[in-house]
């Protein structure tokens, strides 16, 4: 075994639960014989597996993580349900039907790669990119469809599954879910997803004015050329996140899927005005708190006899390593979080935004309960309410995250 | 921040590649985001593997040898038992 597959979708039917169906991934593959093995825990008959080789898609980032749709119904002629539009020309477009009780045809425009029975992979490679919804001809019964997009391959820069400029927000203004979602680029809310989670999208919770949109001249230091982006993040403001006493809040990002390995990396700045005061408020986070064990990685910014630092806190009776790092007023800094589902958890800080800044202190931490939940959400300011007196951090553009699962470590 | 729910675990599925060379997560070196011309998108190498009436929790299937830097996409369909089964299959590696 020399590596596992990334999940990209996975649903199950609703009525009768007969079966579940799932999608998986790996990228950049060596050319020797290849044997996919799909291992599960629960004994049972009739499990089937199908795997294709897609040349020419980018070996970076393949997976389009804006498009996937997932619907399950009995109706005849099922889709994925609303169309939607690979974030680029030259995709293909897959899909996969679990069918209960029928044969089914591929939809217009697409290829069935075999037809087996209750088990119908379509593809449809788009030379100019196309809403669709992966339709089947079929008649009733129980199904379930399931729809991604692989992106064509490019020389072009991308490190992150998705960049968030903040794009659509106005000077003084608090973000709304709507204002932040305009901002992201790369992942997406799914409204053709049955989730068994927590909805994805944005959700702000802000218990006391805590943010505000403001101005700001920063810019990625370098271009992205993913198929989803292309820039420097220019366009857009920055976020305020302004913690007064008992005034706590965030905005949060909560996932389609339940993710194993997420990275997410900001710049942040403490120049928004400096009036930094008190104990410790939480700035920058990934965690689970709704599937097993709740667990998170979380930058925190504290005051000690006027000293700023930034460190790391994960769940109660955690021991991260590494030092507190000592900070500047008026001061950019990148910040990287890694978490992994029950495994380690890491914060790096860097001084500066620009090209190649400097590390100032890496610190790390074991998820610190037995079962520590996969990743659901990414937090910018406090995921839960505090009494923390006054802070002010300034999240400047391009948020970027990792959720293919490759633990990519990002820079400006 | 802190957080002490405890919520059920979910059914693991683990997909892993056999005898086959796995790259790292290539991470290309910065660039100016140009636009090389590479041939459109095309499918290769593919197969289909079912376990029929066999109990099992694995099935396997060979899919001969790819081209270097493909993606292999596999579709999967689950048995679904009883209600422990695996309601969201998701890779735990």
């Amino acid at each position: 075994v020399n590596g596992a597959y990334q999940v990209a979708l996975s649903t199950r039917l609703t009525a009768g639960n007969e079966f579940a169906i799932a999608t998986y991934y790996k990228r950049n593959v060596l050319a020797s014989p290849t044997t996919v093995t799909a291992t599960w825990s629960t004994t049972g008959t009739n499990a089937r597996i199908a795997c294709e080789e897609w040349k020419n898609v980018r070996t970076d980032f393949p997976y389009d993580e804006s498009f996937p749709a997932t619907v399950s119904n009995s109706t005849a002629n099922p889709t994925s349900g609303t169309s939607r539009t690979p974030a680029i020309d030259g995709s293909v477009v897959l899909g996969l039907l679990g069918h209960a009780s029928q044969t089914a045809t591929a939809g217009t425009n697409y290829t069935l790669i075999d037809a087996l029975s209750d088990f119908f992979p379509e593809y449809w490679i788009q030379t100019s990119k196309t809403a669709t919804n992966t339709p089947y001809t079929a008649l009733l019964g129980n199904w379930a469809d399931t729809m991604a997009a692989l992106s064509p391959r490019s020389a072009s820069f991308c490190d992150s599954s998705a960049i968030f400029t903040f794009e659509g927000g106005t000077n003084g203004v608090q973000p709304t879910a709507n204002t932040l979602q305009t901002g992201t680029h790369g992942i997406v809310n799914q409204p053709n997803a049955q989730l068994l989670n927590t909805a994805p999208g944005w959700v702000v919770t802000d218990a006391g004015a805590a943010f505000a949109y403001a101005t700001s001249t920063f810019t990625l230091a370098t271009t992205e050329g993913c198929p989803y982006y292309s820039g420097t993040a220019n366009e857009a403001p920055a976020l305020d996140v302004v913690k007064t006493f008992g005034a706590d809040g965030n905005v949060a990002l909560s996932f389609a899927n339940t993710l194993t390995d997420v990275t997410a990396s900001a710049c942040i700045s403490t120049d928004a005005p400096n009036s930094n005061t008190g104990a410790n408020e939480d700035v920058f986070t990934l965690y689970s708190d709704t599937i097993g064990a709740a667990d998170f990685d979380n930058l925190i910014i504290s005051n000690s006899s006027g000293t700023l630092t930034l460190s790391m806190e994960n769940q109660a009776g955690g021991s991260p390593t590494g030092s507190p790092i000592a900070i500047s007023p008026n001061t950019l800094y990148w910040v990287t979080l890694h978490y992994i589902a029950g495994g380690q958890h890491q914060i790096k800080v860097y001084s500066g935004c620009g090209a190649n800044p400097t590390l100032l202190g890496t610190m790390t931490a074991s998820a610190s309960v037995a079962g520590g939940g996969p990743t659901q959400k990414l937090a910018l300011g406090g995921p839960s309410p505090g009494t923390d007196t006054t802070h002010i951090v300034r999240f400047r553009r391009g948020v970027k995250l990792d959720i293919s699962g490759a633990g990519t470590l990002q820079l400006p | 921040m802190c957080k002490f729910r405890n919520w059920a675990l979910m059914a693991g599925l683990l997909v892993a590649l056999a005898a086959q060379g796995q790259r790292d997560v290539p991470l290309l070196g910065a660039g100016s985001g140009g636009s090389a011309s590479f041939p459109p998108i095309a499918l290769g190498v593919h197969a289909t593997a079912d376990n029929g009436a066999a109990t099992a929790t694995t099935v396997a299937v060979n899919i001969g040898t790819p081209t270097a830097g493909s993606t292999i996409f596999c579709n999967l369909r689950l048995p679904f038992p009883s209600a422990d089964g695996p309601d969201s299959p998701s890779r735990t590696t």
